[in-house]
C-alpha cells in the first residue's frame, strides 16, 4: 500500500547513479580499451591495461603507490587513533577553560587539506623550526627534511593533524554517553583512576560501534591522501613517477599532468578501478559490521 | 590525586593547543611580511633539505592582502567558491532530503545495503569520477564551468546531506509523527508541515558542513576548473604549483596570504556549529 | 454507533511477542482502561487499535468494519502520548487546529472549533504559546484540544497522566472522566496505574504477557479477580495471598495455612473445591480490609505475630508474620499495638478468594 518510502529514494538514487555508477562504469569500459585524447575513439581491445599496470611497464610505479598508500594509511591512522583517544580523555570532564581547549583543538577540522600540506612541507615552518636548531642551539644542526623517515613522519602527522580531532571528538561523544552511575559506582567502590579506565572507559571506547565506523572513513580517506604528499612532490621528484611520496591518488594525477605519457587515460582509469576496489574490499568488509550505526 | 591527574591534562592540552595552533600561526604571521630574498620561505632564511642556503630579512607589510585582492583577484575565487558549494549543496538538499526522510521514517528491505552503497561512493577513487568526467565535460563544455562543479561535488555532498538529515530526522520524537499521522495529515503533509520546520537548525548545520567540505576540495578543482571557475582552494596552491612549474619566483608570502584567507571562513563556520561538530564528522553516526 | 472489535490478534517485534492471540471488545461509547504491567503488551494494543502498528494475526474491526490495513489517518481516532507530543514549532492554537487544516476544513469552521474546544478545557488564553512556555498540565489540556477538536470515533490514551505531579493527576482523571461523559465518545485508556484504571474507567481489561487476564467493571476486578496477579496488583495494599494445603479433619475441610492458622472453608467456597485432592496447593486471597483483629471463638482466624506497622494517614496498615509470608492488614488511623505481640487475625468468610497455586486461576 505504501511506496512513498521507494519514491522519495528515487532522485537521490539518480544522483548518485550520475556521480558514483555512470563514471565507474565509464572507466571500466576505459580500462578495457586504447584511448587517446587526440583521437577520442573509445576502441575495447581487452586487459591489456590491467597487464600493464600489474605486471608490466607501470607495474614498478604502481606498486611503488600501493606501498607508499598502505604506509600512509596505517601510520595515518594509527596516530590519529592514539592522539584523539588521548585528547578525548583529556577533553573530559568538567575544568577550567575546557571550552577554549576544545574550540583551539577542533580548528584542524576546518583546515583545507592544501594548505596544511603547504604548511607542512618545505620550507614554511620547517625553516623556523631549522633556524631554531641551528643559530638558537648553537650547535650549527638542521633535520634533513629529504631522509625518508623524516619526509613520511612529517607526512603521517601532518595527516593526524587534520584527523586526530575526529578521533578526539568522536572519543568524548563516547565518554559523555557512559553513564554517570558507572563511574560512581567504580568511585564508591574504591576503584583507583587506572581501574576505572581499564573497566569502564576503556572498554566503552574501544567496543563503540561508532568509533570503527569513523575508523573505516578514515581508512578510506587515507586511501586516497592526496594534498599533503602532493606538496612533497614538488620537493622530492616532481617528474619521476614512482617517487616516494606518490600514493595512488598522486600517481594518478603524475600520470595526467605527465609529459611523458600523452594523457594516458585508459592507464590511469586502469589504476583508479584497481585501487578502487582494493578499498572497496575493506570497505565492505568493514561496513558490515560498522554501518550497524545507522540501523534503527 | 586529582592534582596530579588534573597536571597531566593541562600539560597535554597545552602542548595540543600549541601544535594545532603552530602552524596557522606561523602562515598568518608570514602573510605579513614579505622576504627581501628570492626563493624565501618568509622567515628571511632559507634551507633546502638540511642545507642552510643563506638568510635575506623581513619586511612587516600588508602588502600580500593588498595583492591578493587587487592583482590575484581573490574576491574573485571566493565568489566562485562560494557559488560552487552553494549550488551543490542546494542539489544536494533538494534530492537527499526526500532520501533522508525515507531512511529516517520507514522500515523496509534493502535500506541497509542502500546505506552501505552510499557510503561506498566514498571509496571510489576520485580519478575513477575524474577521468569519465575530464572526458564528457570536455565534449559537453562543461570543463571549468559552475555547473560542472557544482555537479561534480555532489558525490561529495549527498552522502553528507543523506546521512546528517536522517539523524535530525530521527532526532523528532516518533509520537510527534504518530500524533500527526492520527490526527490525518498524509505522509507529504506530515514531511512538509511538521518534519521540515523542526529540522530547520539541523539544515542548516548541514549546509555550512557541505560547503566547507566543498570549500576546502582540493583535487577536483585542480583538475576540472581554469581560469573562469577556479575555486579558493585551488588558488592558494596555484601560486606555488604553477610558479614552481614556470620556473617563476616562488613566492611563499603570498601563498601564505591566500592560505590564510583561505582557512578564515571555514574556521569560522566550524566553530559556529559546534554544537552539531560531532554529528557532522562523523556523518551523523554520533551525536 | 463504534465498537472496535479485536479477535486473535498477534504481534511480535522480532522474535518476542507483544500481544499474543488477544480478544477484546470495546463497547459504543464505553471508557475502557487497559491495566497492566510495564511491557506487557498494552501499549501494543493501543497503537494496533490506532493502527501505528499492524497485527501479524487475527482482525481487528470497527463495527463491522475490518480495519487491519486501514492506514491511521483514515481510521479516524486520536491519540494523547505520555509526553503529548505537540508540535514544538506551532502555538497552541495551530496545534489544536492540525486535525482539521490537514482535512481542508474551512477556515471560519476551523477558527470555530478551536475556539469551543479551548473555552471547553479552559485553555483559551494559551492559544498564542508555543509548547515550550506551557507548563505540563497546560501541554496536556492542549493535547486533549488537538485529540477531540476534530471529534473523532474513538480516544486513544496513552498513560497521559504519567507525567503530571500527583495533585495535578487526580484533578485531571476526573476531568477526563468529565468529558468523556459529555462528548459520548468511546475511550481507550491505557495506564499501569490500578487506582487510575479503577476511579475511571467502565470497564477494565487486565493485559499481562501479551494476554487478556479478566475484563470487567472495577468492581468486578476488585472483588473477584479471574487470577492471582491481578489480585496482587489491584489495590491499596494488594490482596493478600497466602499459601496453603487443603486438609480434611472429620468431615470437616479446612485450609492448613501455617501451624497456628487452620481455617475452616466457609460454605460459599465448599463447592468449589469438590474436585480437589487432599493436599491440593492453593492460594487463599484476602483483602487487607477484610482481615479485623479480634479474640479467639470466630471461626475463621489465624494467629500471628506483628511485623511492622504503617502509617498512611487515613489508614494504618499492619504487617503480620504468619509462617513464611507476610499478611497485611489495613484498619481506622491510629491503631496501637506493638511489634512482636501476638494477635488473632479474623477474616471475613464471604469475601475470601481461592486459587490454585499453581496456575494461578481462581477457583
Amino acid at each position: 500500500m505504501n511506496r512513498l518510502q521507494y519514491l522519495l529514494l528515487i532522485p537521490a538514487v539518480t544522483v548518485a547513479l550520475v556521480v558514483g555508477a555512470y563514471p565507474i562504469l565509464f572507466s571500466i569500459i576505459l580500462s578495457l580499451s586504447e584511448f587517446s585524447i587526440t583521437t577520442p575513439e573509445i576502441q575495447v581491445v581487452g586487459v591489456q591495461n590491467y597487464i600493464s599496470v600489474l605486471f608490466g611497464e607501470l607495474a614498478p610505479v604502481f606498486w611503488n603507490s600501493a606501498g607508499v598508500t598502505l604506509l600512509i594509511v596505517v601510520g595515518a591512522v594509527a596516530v590519529e587513533l592514539v592522539v584523539g583517544i588521548i585528547l578525548g580523555l583529556a577533553l573530559f570532564g568538567n575544568f577550567r577553560a575546557r571550552s577554549l581547549f576544545y574550540s583551539i583543538l577542533v580548528v584542524p577540522l576546518a583546515v583545507a587539506p592544501i594548505v596544511l600540506g603547504i604548511l607542512s612541507s618545505p620550507n614554511v615552518i620547517w625553516d623556523d623550526i631549522n633556524t631554531l636548531l641551528f643559530y638558537g642551539t648553537g650547535l650549527g644542526i638542521s633535520i634533513d627534511l629529504f631522509q625518508p623517515a623524516a619526509f613520511y613522519s612529517v607526512i603521517i602527522l601532518a595527516d593526524a593533524w587534520l584527523w586526530a580531532p575526529l578521533i578526539m571528538l568522536v572519543t568524548l561523544a563516547i565518554l559523555q554517553g557512559i553513564p554517570k552511575e558507572h563511574f560512581e559506582a567504580a568511585e564508591i567502590h574504591g576503584a583507583s583512576s587506572w581501574m576505572t579506565f581499564r573497566s569502564v572507559i576503556f572498554p566503552s571506547i574501544i567496543k563503540s560501534p561508532v568509533l570503527g565506523f569513523v575508523l573505516t572513513l578514515r581508512v578510506i580517506d587515507a586511501f586516497k591522501s592526496f594534498e599533503i604528499p602532493f606538496a612533497w612532490t614538488f620537493w622530492l621528484g616532481q617528474n619521476d613517477l614512482g617517487s616516494p611520496v606518490d600514493t595512488f591518488s598522486v600517481l594518478m594525477w603524475k600520470l595526467l599532468t605527465s609529459s611523458v605519457y600523452d594523457f594516458p587515460l585508459a592507464a590511469i582509469a586502469t589504476i583508479a578501478l584497481i585501487s578502487t576496489a582494493i578499498i572497496l574490499v575493506f570497505a565492505v568488509f568493514a561496513l558490515r559490521y560498522t554501518a550497524r550505526v545507522y540501523s534503527d | 590525586m586529582a592534582k596530579r591527574k588534573n597536571r597531566l591534562r593541562y600539560l597535554v592540552l597545552i602542548f595540543a593547543s600549541w601544535w594545532v595552533i603552530y602552524p596557522i600561526a606561523t602562515s598568518v604571521q608570514e602573510s605579513f611580511e614579505i622576504d627581501l630574498g628570492p626563493l624565501y620561505s618568509g622567515r628571511g632564511v632559507s634551507f633546502v633539505g638540511q642545507f642552510f642556503q643563506g638568510t635575506g630579512g623581513l619586511m612587516p607589510t600588508a602588502i600580500n592582502y593588498l595583492q591578493a585582492f587587487r592583482i590575484e583577484a581573490w574576491p574573485r575565487l571566493v565568489f566562485n567558491s562560494s557559488i560552487i558549494a552553494l549550488s551543490s549543496v542546494s542539489i544536494a538538499l533538494i534530492v537527499g532530503i526526500p532520501a533522508a526522510y525515507s531512511f529516517a521514517m520507514y522500515k523496509y528491505r534493502g535500506k541497509t545495503i542502500l546505506t552501505i552503497g552510499l557510503l561506498a561512493l566514498r571509496t571510489i577513487s576520485p580519478f575513477a569520477v575524474l577521468v569519465p568526467f575530464f572526458i564528457v565535460y570536455g565534449q559537453l563544455g562543461l570543463f571549468d564551468t559552475f555547473q560542472g562543479m557544482a555537479i561534480i561535488y555532489l558525490v561529495l555532498n549527498l552522502p553528507i546531506v543523506i546521512l546528517m538529515m536522517r539523524g535530525f530526522f530521527k532526532d523528532i520524537p516518533k509520537e510527534i509523527y504518530e500524533a500527526a499521522f492520527l490526527s490525518g495529515a498524509s505522509d507529504m503533509t506530515i514531511m512538509r508541515r511538521i518534519a521540515l520546520p523542526l529540522v530547520i537548525p539541523g539544515m542548516v548545520a548541514v549546509v555550512l558542513f557541505a560547503f566547507v567540505a566543498t570549500w576546502n576540495e582540493y583535487l577536483y578543482a585542480l583538475i576540472l576548473t581554469g581560469a573562469r571557475s577556479k575555486t579558493v582552494s585551488r588558488g592558494v596552491w596555484s601560486g606555488f604549483g604553477e610558479s614552481i612549474q614556470g620556473f617563476k619566483i616562488l613566492d611563499f608570502d603570498e601563498l601564505n596570504t591566500a592560505g590564510t584567507l583561505a582557512l578564515i571562513p571555514a574556521i569560522v563556520i566550524v566553530l559556529l556549529v559546534r554544537k552539531y561538530l560531532v554529528r557532522g564528522v562523523t556523518l551523523g553516526a554520533a551525536k | 454507533m463504534v465498537q472496535v472489535r479485536l479477535t486473535g490478534v498477534s504481534k511480535k517485534y522480532g522474535d518476542v511477542p507483544a500481544v499474543e492471540k488477544l480478544d477484546l471488545l470495546v463497547r459504543d461509547r464505553e471508557f475502557l482502561t487497559i491495566l497492566g504491567p510495564s511491557g506487557g503488551g498494552k501499549s501494543t494494543t493501543l497503537r494496533l487499535i490506532a493502527g501505528l502498528e499492524t497485527p501479524d494475526e487475527g482482525d481487528i474491526h470497527i463495527d463491522d468494519l475490518r480495519i487491519n490495513e486501514l492506514p491511521p489517518r483514515d481510521r479516524n481516532m486520536t491519540m494523547v502520548f505520555q509526553n503529548y507530543a505537540l508540535f514544538p514549532h506551532m502555538t497552541a492554537e495551530a496545534n489544536i487546529a492540525f486535525p482539521l487544516v490537514v482535512k481542508h476544513t474551512p477556515k471560519e469552521e476551523v477558527e470555530k472549533r478551536v475556539k469551543e474546544v479551548s473555552s471547553l478545557l479552559k485553555i483559551s488564553h494559551l492559544l498564542k504559546r508555543k509548547p515550550k512556555e506551557m507548563s505540563g498540565g497546560e501541554q496536556q489540556r492542549v493535547a486533549l484540544g488537538r485529540a477531540i477538536v476534530k471529534k473523532p470515533n474513538v480516544f486513544l490514551m496513552d498513560e497521559p497522566l504519567s507525567n503530571l505531579d500527583a495533585a495535578l493527576r487526580t484533578e485531571m482523571r476526573m476531568e477526563l472522566k468529565r468529558l468523556q461523559k459529555q462528548l459520548q465518545t468511546t475511550l481507550i485508556y491505557v495506564t499501569h496505574d490500578q487506582t487510575e484504571a479503577l476511579s475511571m474507567a467502565d470497564r477494565i481489561a487486565v493485559i499481562k504477557d501479551g494476554k487478556l487476564l479478566q475484563i470487567g467493571s472495577p468492581e468486578e476486578i476488585y472483588n473477584q479477580p479471574a487470577d492471582a496477579w491481578i489480585a496482587s496488583f489491584i489495590g491499596n495494599p494488594p490482596m493478600n495471598l497466602i499459601s496453603c494445603t487443603l486438609a480434611r479433619n472429620n468431615d470437616r475441610t479446612t485450609l492448613h495455612a501455617a501451624e497456628d492458622c487452620v481455617l475452616e472453608i466457609p460454605k460459599s467456597l465448599i463447592s468449589k473445591l469438590t474436585d480437589l485432592e487432599i493436599g491440593a496447593k492453593l492460594k487463599l486471597g484476602v483483602r487487607p480490609e477484610d482481615i479485623e483483629i479480634g479474640s479467639k471463638g470466630a471461626t475463621l482466624f489465624c494467629e500471628a505475630e506483628i511485623y511492622l506497622l504503617e502509617s498512611t494517614g487515613d489508614s494504618t496498615v499492619i504487617d503480620f508474620k504468619m509462617g513464611d509470608s507476610i499478611v497485611k492488614l489495613k484498619t481506622k488511623a491510629g491503631y496501637k499495638a506493638k511489634i512482636g505481640e501476638r494477635a488473632q487475625l479474623v477474616f471475613t468468610g464471604s469475601k475470601m478468594l481461592l486459587f490454585d497455586a499453581e496456575t494461578g486461576r481462581a477457583l
